[in-house]
């Protein structure tokens, strides 16, 4: 027993020092997204809290290709780039020591599927031979992997009421951008929708701000909301190329009179809305 | 002894921490009602006595057409029609909740065996909003038997019934208690207010104590302004007199629960 002990003690402490390097840990994966509005790019919404006010089409696309043909799209994650391609199961390659060829191979697990959830690539393996890649030209590029993206009226958060006792007189309330599964239902649990990020959403004085989020190129005006959760809103969305979701929102007021201002920019919000 | 060391080395290194404690988190959206005290009105308050009081009710409510009951046997919950149901809203979709009465077979049930408070939160939902609820959610144990803080919802869990439902006004939903109280420090001159929501402190400020002869101090909180004349140290009471009672207005709470998990190690002899 007095000899067991200090052996065991060591093999104790060894599993202890034991981990997992950085480098071969679980990795968030951050893909670049184009996103087109799917309905009128210019709308009047009569809404309530909870829906949905606008939906894109969000688009990620290949970048690079494999030696053997297969398209591949660049990932952003906290350790470099991967390059990955978005089956069933999901495959992303490493070019860990920088020499141009893949040295290691991830796996995405139900990468196809899970259509509002983070994707994440796992146990990365060495390649016992280097592959060869390449990137692609404009013309080559395709569209490896699609989402829906939404944006809901996330409700009043704080508000000074008006005579009636109804609406807002002036109201700090937030919108929600996040994916969205439209084959499923929303539900309590959040199974068929990821917030990305908040959106302040206010009114400030009788005559309706227009906001422009920079990084959605959206447009809002909050023309009016109620206690109960309805609003009146006008919505203009256009077409985003390279959105990434860790991007921070940057917001710029529009003057609503075009005769006293052609400047687009007349002040700028700083918010730490975020989360997801 | 070494057993002891072997476990303690095993324990500080390689097994979960002893104790573990995680937050969780909840909003709720709430339009706290006017009070009903007369402006300018004065009056004496000993301690735990209430200087102005209403109510917080969620923006949302609805009343429920029919009985409805869902859950096992053992946590079985039951609504009866007519009764209004708060909203809570929560990642983009509306639930509306009650502080459940737990049927005679689940509250005999978790008396008997189970120890699970009668007190439950529980949820419905209509998915295709159609005004006809679709599934039962449960919001977990009740803070108390007014505070509608729930923080997450299991489910779904199937309904005996699909009952209807109509929207109210929300001055006729469940409503959270809200009371301005006061309390003294033994070492200052100074009273300090708090607002408490279902007993939890929402805002707070605090006066100095006027001297003999003097003006009284002024404060504010939450939209509501009151006097502070005086304060009896013998009595233990404060005299207020209210400038603006407590208006209506919106806001968020933000309900926290912490829970902390202990693992005790016991080294066994053999």
């Amino acid at each position: 027993m007095i000899r067991t002990l200090p052996i065991a003690t060591l093999a104790l402490l060894s599993a202890c020092a034991t981990q997992v390097p950085y480098e071969d840990r679980a990795r968030a994966l951050t893909l670049t997204w184009t996103l087109e509005p799917t309905q009128s790019k210019t709308v009047s919404v009569n809404a309530s809290q909870g829906d949905v006010l606008l939906t894109w089409q969000a688009s990620s696309k290949t970048s690079h290709t494999l030696d053997n043909g297969e398209a591949l799209t660049a990932v952003t994650t906290p350790f470099g780039n991967l390059y990955c391609s978005f089956g069933a199961d999901g495959t992303c390659y490493e070019d860990r020591d920088g020499n141009d060829r893949f040295d290691h191979q991830w796996t995405i697990k139900d990468a196809g599927m899970r259509t509002v959830s983070s994707l994440t690539a796992r146990t990365p393996i060495k390649l016992t031979v280097e592959r060869q890649f390449s990137g692609l030209s404009e013309d080559e590029v395709s569209v490896t992997y699609q989402r829906t993206a939404a944006l809901v009226y996330d409700g009043p958060r704080e508000g000074v009421l008006a005579e009636d006792g109804r609406t807002f007189q002036t109201m700090l309330g937030q919108l929600a951008f996040g994916w969205l599964d439209p084959a499923q239902p929303r539900s309590p649990s959040a199974d068929s929708w990821r917030l990305i990020q908040l959106i302040p959403f206010a009114i400030l004085s009788d005559t309706p701000v227009r906001t422009k989020v920079n990084e959605l190129n959206l447009i809002y005006a909050l023309e009016n909301a109620s206690i109960d959760g309805a609003i009146a809103v006008d919505l203009e969305a256009g077409h985003v190329e390279d959105y990434s979701i860790q991007q921070r929102l940057s917001f710029s007021v529009i003057p609503t009179e075009p005769s006293e201002s052609n400047a687009e920019t007349s002040a700028e919000i700083d918010t730490d809305m975020s989360a997801g | 002894m070494k057993s002891i060391f072997t476990a303690g080395l095993f324990g500080l290194c390689c097994l979960p921490a002893m104790a573990q404690t995680t937050y969780s988190y909840t909003d709720l959206p709430v339009l706290i009602q006017a009070s009903e005290i007369a402006p300018d009105s004065q009056a004496t308050f000993g301690r735990k006595e209430a200087i102005d009081s209403t109510i917080a009710v969620s923006p949302r409510s609805v009343k429920l057409n029919a009985d409805v009951t869902f859950g096992a046997a053992a946590n079985s919950v039951k609504f009866n029609a007519g009764q209004v149901l708060f909203g809570r809203y929560e990642h983009t979709v509306w639930t509306y909740c009650g502080i459940s009465n737990m049927t005679a077979a689940s509250a005999g049930l978790n008396m008997l065996f189970l120890q699970i408070p009668d007190k439950q939160i529980a949820c419905l939902h209509d998915a295709d909003d159609d005004g006809v609820f679709d599934t039962g959610w449960s919001g977990g144990d009740a803070i108390d038997g007014t505070n509608m803080a729930a923080f997450s919802l299991y489910g779904p869990r199937t309904l005996s019934a699909q009952p209807s439902y109509e929207h109210v006004a929300p001055e006729q939903g469940p409503g959270m208690p809200v009371e301005l109280t006061w309390a003294k420090s033994r070492k200052s001159g100074v009273i300090a207010f708090s607002l408490e929501v279902s007993g939890r402190r929402i805002a707070q400020t605090a006066a100095a104590i006027p001297a003999k002869g003097s003006a009284p101090a002024t404060f504010s909180i939450s939209g509501a302004q009151y006097e502070l004349s005086a304060y009896d140290a013998k009595e233990k009471s404060v005299t207020i007199k209210v400038l603006q009672p407590l208006p209506r207005r919106f806001t968020t709470l933000k309900a926290t629960r912490v829970t902390t998990m202990r693992t005790t190690y016991v080294p066994v002899y053999r």
